[in-house]
């Protein structure tokens, strides 16, 4: 099979895994106690009044599920998200701020994470069961070990509490452009960066020991090429190869699935809005933000394993 | 000649005089506003909670106002009056009154807000919480009529609430984020679970009004981000202060705890239909046997005052003062019982949370209290939503409720939806001709003296014979910074924002 249509084929499967997901959370969702309808309403509505049967049928609460499902789906294929219960606003441009969100959080968590996972995996790789190997292994587990909250807490309690040097709250934060940007996402990127140091760096330094152990950058360096140019040249474009695929899998995870990093620093992102959906009991805001936090997973992956071809072209699908 | 000069420097020096003498009160500056939790939706008749009446009530107006003694003051009415029976109410409006969008606001934009809420296919709860509104009229531009059922003399009071804000009808499908008012503040900035960002309105009709240019409401979860938010300045009101964390607040010298008690109030709760608390003996002995005090100290360290059993705290106009406070009497309980058969004391079920600040500790200091005369607490704690939703609506045997009701601000409201028969939170099941009659007859007058006589009986019965273990009132406090000027507590928890500036 060419890539091309290997391609193709992974992006249908993306298609049924957007269905199976919002069917999922549809389905799942039915067992939760309470509905939109009585959020809106308060602890206090009364359970069988007029009241809120009257805000189910504003809410198309009062069609079945399987009714509410498909209206929903047939929306969502052509693009309409439809409404958010719970604030009354159309879904999809709600979703596309908050995804600028997440991106801006992603993207350079993602970049400084790697960057300094690589140096770290390739310098331990290189000086193994040595001190500085032991250190960043040391390191780098700490930081993983840590909850994000426990993290996320002392950050704030330095940086904001005591030095002052940064909002507290993305909340917080005054401004507009750059230094607002800058100023908001500091210590969240920072938080995401040290959590996920360990994984990769791991990664790369085992895949990095065995490459390091194989015939061909033996005879690369024998044959008197600079170290530098084994490693980088050499060594490392296979021991990348295990290091895409975690990547990949972080970048999905930054992009929904850091909800208590997000809730720490009241960041606006999207694994706060699937919380904030859940909470509020708001079918199609949840639907919405999964097939969204299920799409960047998948699309993620399928990038990974077409860049796995590309660095390997022994690899063929 | 001489005598005009004379006139004109009269004026010019009571022009400067007024100028000179001008309020210190300054302009400007952006009030940062801290809640623990938020609802979405702006829309005035479904907001049900602080963060919500918060802003509501800034963006929007109502005809009349409440103030922090809980009286009724003009604010869209300029004035208001009623017939003699007081089932027909007159009020005058504003003139110049001006939308957000640039409209005057008229008598059809009043008719029109009340009879939205009053309609069942807009399913707000105010519905039944206005009064006994048959009929809204605009009589002409500015005055609006209101037609009521029956006798109701609270009806300016409850004009003051939330549901009642007067909205723009060209706008009513957006209300819940692009919402129109003629509130002093406008909505720039909407974000709820992060910030909501409300800009001053120029054009308010209260002239010279409000002083701050915006006032942004940000949600912070953590008490303990908030504490040190508030100590560093980054924000300025803590809503609300749970009473654990008064220490920490009191030690900052730029951060003023303010407190004003509050009809908010943890009862203790019996089933009037159902074994054993069908005797009235037993409830009583239930009264008897608690150690207010001590429920006082363990839910609000101290920040409280003593209830009576009865809903009405007892810094109320309205409430009873020659109803003696209950005081503990053990031996009294003891021989209760006895007479209601349980001489070797009683095994009940109290259901409490953690869910609400100082519940669990309350009901803890009632089971070590009750111990004594020989009702022996079993106490069985779940979530919130689960006692509201599930176990309070139903009854059972030997067993009791305990519930975190939230201030209201007229006696009615304080008194009829829970103890009038089939009321909506009467969940005790509590059914009284006698009540029903004097809450029914109270509800129509207007006369202080002889309404009072008849609130004064209620709750004199309810005291004996009523389904609940009322041991304590919960304060209100909220915490500024010393630079928050004129920001008064409002003890039903509405927070008025047109009149605070920044020093």
């Amino acid at each position: 099979m060419t890539l091309g249509a290997y391609v193709l084929r992974r992006l249908g499967l993306l298609v049924l895994t957007l269905l199976a997901i919002s069917l999922l959370v549809s389905g799942i969702f039915q067992l939760l106690p309470g509905d939109a309808a009585e959020q809106i309403l308060g602890a206090w509505a009364e359970r069988s009044g007029a009241t809120l049967t009257a805000m189910r049928a504003r809410l198309g609460l009062d069609r079945p599920w399987h009714e509410q499902y498909l209206g929903w789906l047939a929306g969502a294929v052509r693009g309409d998200f439809g409404k958010s219960l719970a604030m009354d606003v159309p879904i999809a441009p709600l979703l596309a701020e908050r995804l600028g969100y997440s991106l801006r959080l992603a993207i350079p968590a993602l970049v400084l994470g790697v960057t300094i996972s690589l140096v770290l995996g390739v310098v331990a790789a290189t000086r193994r069961n040595g001190i500085i190997d032991h250190l960043i292994t040391v390191v780098t587990l700490t930081g993983v070990s840590v909850p994000a909250f426990v993290l996320g807490s002392v950050l704030i309690l330095v940086f904001a509490g005591w030095l002052r040097w940064l909002p507290s709250s993305s909340a917080l934060a005054e401004g507009s452009g750059p230094g607002y940007w800058a100023r908001i996402l500091a210590l969240p990127v920072a938080t995401l960066t040290v959590e996920s140091l360990a994984y990769i760096t791991r990664t790369t330094r085992s895949s990095m020991i065995e490459v390091l152990k194989t015939p061909y950058v033996r005879t690369a360096t024998l044959k008197g090429l600079p170290r530098r140019v084994v490693l980088v040249k050499h060594a490392l474009r296979n021991g990348l190869l295990p290091t895409v695929t975690v990547v990949a899998f972080n970048f999905g995870w930054m992009l929904g699935g850091v909800v208590v990093v997000e809730q720490v620093f009241n960041y606006p992102g999207i694994g706060s809005l699937v919380l904030f959906a859940i909470e509020q009991r708001d079918l199609p805001l949840l639907q919405a933000s999964m097939c969204v936090v299920a799409f960047a997973y998948c699309v993620a992956n399928l990038a990974a394993d077409v860049l796995y071809a590309v660095l390997n072209p022994r690899i063929r699908y | 000649m001489l005598k005009t000069l004379a006139v004109v420097i009269a004026v010019i020096a009571t022009l400067v005089g007024t100028i000179t003498s001008t309020p210190a009160q300054k302009r400007g500056g952006v009030l940062k506003f801290a809640v623990p939790s938020v609802k979405p939706g702006l829309d005035p008749a479904h907001t049900s909670t602080g963060d919500g009446y918060m802003l509501t009530q800034a963006i929007f107006s109502n005809l009349t106002r409440i103030d922090d003694h809980l009286e009724p003051k003009p604010q869209l009415a300029k004035s208001w009056d009623a017939n003699a029976q007081s089932t027909v109410w007159t009020f005058h409006l504003q003139q110049g009154v001006k939308f957000h969008n640039g409209r005057e606001l008229t008598a059809d934009d009043v008719v029109f807000s009340i009879e939205r809420i009053l309609d069942p296919k807009t399913a707000s709860r105010g519905a039944k919480a206005l009064g006994p509104i048959k009929k809204v009229v605009a009589k002409d531009r500015y005055t609006v009529i209101f037609e009521l059922a029956g006798a109701y003399g609270d009806l300016p009071l409850q004009l003051g609430n939330t549901f009642a804000r007067i909205v723009a009808k060209e706008n009513v499908d957006k209300l819940n984020s692009q919402p129109i008012g003629t509130g002093p503040f406008k909505l720039k900035e909407y974000s709820p679970g992060n910030r909501v960002v409300l800009a001053r309105n120029p054009d308010y009709f209260e002239k010279g009004l409000p002083y701050l240019d915006e006032v942004h409401q940000v949600f912070l979860k953590e008490y303990a981000a908030q504490v040190s938010a508030i100590g560093g300045g980054e924000i300025h009101v803590m809503y609300l202060v749970p009473v654990e964390i008064i220490g920490q607040l009191k030690k900052d010298a730029n951060v003023q705890v303010l407190e004003v008690p509050s009809p908010s109030f943890q009862s203790i709760e019996m089933f009037m239909n159902q074994k054993p608390f069908n005797d009235p003996k037993v409830r009583l002995a239930v009264k008897l046997a608690a150690d207010r005090k001590a429920m006082l100290e363990a839910s609000t360290g101290g920040h409280g005052v003593l209830g009576n059993d009865t809903p009405v705290p007892s810094f109320s106009r309205w409430y009873n003062k020659a109803l003696p406070q209950r005081e503990r009497d053990v031996p009294k309980a003891k021989q209760l019982l006895a007479e209601a058969g349980f001489k070797n004391g009683l095994d009940v079920t109290l259901y409490t949370s953690t869910g609400r600040p100082g519940m669990e500790e309350a009901a803890v200091a009632f089971r070590e209290s009750a111990k004594d005369a020989g009702i022996r607490v079993r106490l069985e704690s779940v979530d919130i939503t689960r006692l509201y939703s599930e176990f309070l609506r139903k009854p059972r045997e030997f067993t009791m409720m305990q519930v975190n009701w939230f201030g209201r601000p007229t006696i009615d409201e304080m008194i009829t939806p829970f103890m009038f028969t089939k009321s909506v939170w009467n969940f005790m099941e509590y059914s009284n001709p006698r009540v029903d009659a004097l809450l029914t007859d109270a509800l129509g007058m207007t006369e202080f003296d002889k309404r009072k006589r008849l609130y004064d009986e209620t709750q004199k019965i309810l005291h004996d014979e009523g389904p609940w273990l009322v041991a304590y009132f919960r304060n209100y406090l909220s915490a500024i910074r010393t630079n928050v000027r004129n920001y008064k507590l409002i003890p039903v928890q509405y927070v008025e924002l047109r009149d605070v500036w920044l020093e």
